[in-house]
């Protein structure tokens, strides 16, 4: 299956609060272990601005993102509300139809998958989005807690 | 429902499509030089003629 013509993608939460983690506001230093991680989100969010792509969330990733790192500062939902605006026309509400979609996805998904993954994939389904991106949960990121790890860039 | 969805990291998506573009051009230059190669083989036919 060809992907180069499937341009639209749904981005779930995490890849989300990733970008606005990293390039939009203050931003955080990224290590370099996740050097490749982030400069394929920006090049994907590039090919957005470019036209090239769509990219669609669902109003869960909203929700999820307000909180980036525990405690949510104006600045930070300011920042989180910017990176929505600019995907507003793309973003799926959570309907009857994605809701029994994600509640059929999870009693019949053979592995582990949490209510949230379930209605972002229930979204792509329903929407006939064909690609869903996510994180590769076998490299964790914890990216949100601003720990002794991840600093932004002016230190704090 | 529709079980064709990928479910792609970042990276693995842009290496698709980066495969997917070498493998197109790879493609181009092959039909390219299967162009060349009718066209030379037309033109030492007609020289054989000549």
């Amino acid at each position: 299956m060809l992907l180069i013509n499937q341009k639209n993608m749904l981005w779930d939460s995490c890849i989300c609060i990733d970008f606005i983690s990293a390039f939009m506001g203050k931003g955080i230093v990224i290590p370099d272990r996740d050097q490749e991680y982030f400069e394929a989100i920006k090049e994907i969010w590039q090919s957005f601005e470019e036209g090239r792509i769509v990219i669609y969330a669902s109003t869960l990733a909203f929700v999820e993102s307000v909180k980036i790192d525990g405690i949510s500062s104006p600045l930070q939902v300011l920042e989180v509300r910017k990176f929505f605006q600019r995907i507003y026309n793309n973003m799926i509400a959570i309907g009857q139809e994605i809701a029994e979609g994600a509640n059929t996805v999870r009693s019949l998904a053979q592995i582990s998958l949490c209510q949230y993954d379930s209605i972002h994939l229930s979204t792509a389904i329903n929407m006939n989005i064909p690609i869903l991106i996510t994180r590769d949960d076998k490299k964790p990121r914890p990216f949100l807690k601003r720990d002794n790890k991840y600093k932004t860039k002016n230190g704090q | 429902m529709d079980n064709n969805i990928r479910i792609l990291t970042p990276e693995k998506y842009l290496q698709i499509l980066e495969d997917e573009r070498v493998e197109l051009e790879m493609k181009n230059i092959k039909e390219e030089i299967e162009k060349t190669l009718k066209k030379d083989k037309a033109k030492g036919q007609r020289r054989l003629i000549d």
